[in-house]
């Protein structure tokens, strides 16, 4: 007899006894991806409040981008190109941080320098002000949203292995262990019956 | 006979300011869709030989170019006209300017560059130095040996040999340094081409302070202490700006303090209105070059056959090409006609 996510069942008293074990492992298992899954939609809810700034940021981004365009009319494309010299090339670090067995990749600003120079037309260093407030605000943005990406992906991989174990790996197991049980007490009905018979005929033949 | 120079010279600059646009024929080229008509209307300016045909309109490369070269035009006409004059060391002095941004530029270039190529100087020049020679240089140690000023080879020098290099520094130091040179113009009775207290002399002061004010603003809003502003530019007569400047820790300080003074109130209750619609103080140029021009409109009216009729013509001058750059830059940034027209808007002194 062959079970989908068993395997091949022997009807033994031992194979039983292994069953049992794995069927109680799986059942601690499940247990653990549900606090698991608790834990990441909990995460997960934290995080929505703070998604929901991205309007926020995304309209700061116009507003510099609107600063941009007007520091490019008053300034002109020579001042806006001596504003990117004077613009170091911003640094950033990627690490990845482990929030409930999930590894979650974090961007940190290494350095993150302004054109300094008195020199430059205010509206230039108007724009690029700008632009560092909406960097700045939308870094945390990106890192929360990788987390959630990642923290979404992770939980439906948890939901659908706690599906996977309550509705189709664990009834396999309790299946294979009622045929086992069952085959077992039918073997032991026929050894009784068998055992049964032959004292009856011994019986017999002494009497006899 | 010096008078007499002048008086040709002053005669003759006012012939060329009837060459500059009328503000109402500006501002009506912001409302100008086609970029055909507007062309059109520029070729009968001094800025129509420049652009070849209406498609360079919508060239911000060939609109700052030209823009560059009709400034530098001019600039070059009045200083032949006062060759040979006093005038002309004055001239060459205010205009120097352009030579220091452009040292700078290359200053900048040469220390932060990350290919030869990027060297982005403007294309006016030669007044006080050799800009060709100097960007051909490519250590900044060159640079200071082929300067033959040394005032500013020593600003660099130090400047390169500090630990941390940083931009202001440069800016704060140079800015300084190009105001005394202009103000050097007013010491002593026998050396100086004008008196402290002709129209001129005046002027030169008005100017030198509105630029000063200028870099202060833009150092000030960059977090830069006032103290260490005022360190850097060193011992300059404008006494109240700079007790102001020095006790102001951030530009709202120094803009609630400039409020407090009669002359820069207007101006800063301009910035500070900018402030408060977008944030920021980006109107800072704005305000002061409008303060320039109408500070040199009112002193030069008190003598128009002067040198300060001479110096309003370059503030008159540069206030012009910074509006046109406006227009037509705003044109191709499709910036609201509005917005342009905010920008154009001359109030009269007496609006404030």
């Amino acid at each position: 007899m062959s079970f989908r996510s068993v395997g091949r069942v022997l009807p033994t008293k031992g194979f039983l006894i292994r069953l049992r074990e794995r069927t109680q492992l799986l059942k601690s298992g499940v247990e653990a991806l549900k606090m698991k899954r608790d834990q990441l939609v909990r995460e997960s809810q934290e995080l929505l409040e703070f998604l929901k700034t991205r309007s926020e940021v995304e309209k700061k981004l116009e507003e510099a981008y609107r600063m941009l365009k007007l520091a490019y009319t008053a300034a002109g494309p020579t001042e806006m190109r001596k504003a990117a010299l004077l613009t170091m090339p911003l640094l950033t670090e990627v690490k990845v941080r482990s929030v409930i067995g999930v590894e979650v990749p974090e961007i940190e600003f290494k350095e993150f320098h302004l054109a300094a120079s008195p020199s430059l037309e205010a509206v230039v260093i108007a724009a690029a002000r700008k632009f560092a407030e909406a960097v700045n605000e939308l870094l945390p943005l990106i890192n929360a949203e990788a987390k959630f990406e990642r923290i979404a992906e992770s939980l439906a991989d948890t939901m659908r292995k706690v599906n996977a174990l309550e509705k189709i790996i664990i009834p396999d197991h309790e299946a294979a262990i009622k045929y086992i049980e069952e085959a077992l007490e039918e073997d032991m009905l026929e050894e009784f019956l068998r055992v049964k018979k032959y004292r009856d005929i011994k019986r017999r033949e002494e009497l006899g | 006979m010096v008078k007499a120079k002048v008086r040709y010279l002053a005669v003759r600059t006012h012939g060329l300011y009837s060459h500059l646009l009328d503000l109402d024929e500006m501002r009506s080229w912001a409302l100008i869709d086609s970029d055909e008509e507007l062309f059109n209307r520029m070729t009968n300016t001094d800025y129509g030989a420049f652009f070849e045909g209406p498609q360079d309109l919508s060239n911000v490369s060939k609109v700052e170019e030209a823009i560059y070269r009709s400034l530098s035009v001019r600039f070059r006409r009045l200083l032949s006209l006062a060759r040979g004059t006093k005038m002309e060391l004055l001239l060459r002095n205010f205009l120097s300017k352009y030579d220091i941004e452009n040292l700078r530029r290359i200053v900048f270039s040469l220390t932060y560059g990350r290919t030869p190529e990027e060297l982005y100087l403007i294309p006016i020049g030669g007044f006080k130095l050799d800009i060709g020679k100097l960007s051909k240089t490519t250590k900044v140690e060159h640079l200071v040996d082929l300067l033959e000023d040394r005032g500013l080879a020593k600003i660099i020098q130090g400047w390169y040999a500090s630990e941390y290099r940083e931009p202001y520094r440069l800016d704060l130091s140079l800015d300084s340094y190009y105001v005394r040179t202009l103000l050097s113009m007013l010491e002593g009775i026998r050396k100086s081409v004008v008196k402290k207290r002709s129209p001129a002399g005046q002027l030169i002061l008005s100017y030198a302070e509105s630029y000063i004010m200028r870099s202060a603003l833009k150092a000030l809003y960059l977090d830069i202490k006032g103290d260490e502003v005022t360190s850097i530019y060193g011992k300059l007569p404008f006494k109240r700006l700079m007790n102001v400047i020095n006790s102001s820790s951030n530009i709202n300080e120094l803009l609630d303090n400039l409020l407090k003074i009669e002359p820069y109130k207007p101006y800063a209750y301009e910035i500070m209105e900018a402030m408060k619609e977008v944030g920021e103080p980006w109107v800072i140029e704005h305000t002061i070059q409008k303060k320039i021009y109408l500070e040199s409109l009112r002193i030069s009216l008190k003598r128009p056959v002067s040198e300060a009729y001479i110096l309003k013509y370059l503030n008159a001058t540069e206030w012009e090409a910074q509006n046109v750059k406006t227009i037509l830059l705003g044109r191709i940034s499709k910036i609201s006609r509005d917005t342009l027209y905010k920008l154009l808007e001359l109030p009269t002194t007496t609006s404030f």
